[in-house]
């Protein structure tokens, strides 16, 4: 394998282990252990690289730099930690939002992001 | 020389255009981005340019007049701050974001055990009445 390779092998692993949506600097954290010499700029051109081949995809959230994660993962959404900073996945969906949409509007998807305390951070406060 | 006492020229105007830059948000109701603001506010001050309809703005943020909107992938927009609790809605094809008063059910069993929800941000897509393809 070359060293590109491995690199590329372990922000992939980054975020098949950790499921869920990560910042470049948590993919650093969590790959750091698996290759010598991995930094934030190799991590940085790794997430861009992944992106364009489709296996990454970006992750918007309300005044937060991009997250990423695995493309085709199906519908769900987000929650995010205001203390950890972390994001979750959410599965399942809300109801009535055809409801909310004025007659004569067609509804073709929504994006909806949750914002709290996770459990760890919450037993701490 | 003018009297301190009195507003001058230079003082007038920039209130007067402070005043309709936020008069756009009450009179539009749905969130705009200073383009929008810039094409309202014109109608009224046809002088008005896009830097002072910026810097009115960003004041008016400063303020807590005005919140930005959080939009996936779009151009910034404002709305007033303190509104009842809603949603929003943009159009694909027209850009436009427009509010949704109602509720949404389900958002509390999304939660996973222990989390606290303290906020939630829901923005719906499609097309709006003007865009919507008549088929």
């Amino acid at each position: 394998m070359t060293r590109n390779t491995r690199q590329r092998a372990a922000i992939r692993a980054a975020f098949e282990e950790n499921r869920r949506p990560l910042s470049p600097a948590e993919v650093l954290e969590s790959a750091s252990g698996e290759v010598a010499g991995l930094g934030i700029a190799t991590v940085y051109r790794g997430i861009k690289a992944l992106v364009e081949e489709g296996w990454l995809v970006p992750v918007e959230l309300p005044g937060e730099p991009d997250r990423y994660e695995p493309a085709g993962l199906g519908h769900h959404h987000h929650f995010r930690c205001r203390s950890c900073r972390r994001v979750f996945d959410l599965e399942g969906c809300v109801k009535g939002l055809r409801d909310l949409v004025p007659r004569k509007f067609r509804l073709e998807g929504h994006d909806l992001v949750l914002l709290g305390q996770c459990d760890t951070c919450a037993r701490a406060a | 020389m003018i009297a301190p006492s009195l507003p001058s020229c230079a003082d007038r105007r920039p209130t007067r255009q402070r005043t309709v830059v936020r008069a756009v948000f009450e009179e539009i109701r749905r969130p705009l981005s200073v383009f929008e603001v810039l094409e309202f506010g014109r109608r009224v001050v046809p002088r008005l340019g896009i830097a002072t309809v910026y810097r009115h703005v960003r004041e008016l943020v400063g303020e807590g007049q005005l919140i930005p909107v959080w939009l996936p992938g779009g151009v910034v927009r404002y709305e007033l701050a303190g509104l009842a609790r809603h949603h929003h809605f943009q159009c694909v094809q027209c850009h436009r974001v427009f509010d949704l008063h109602g509720a949404i059910l389900g958002v509390e069993q999304l939660l996973p055990r222990q989390f606290r929800l303290e906020r939630q941000e829901l923005i719906l897509h499609g097309h709006c009445a003007d865009c919507v393809p008549q088929d």
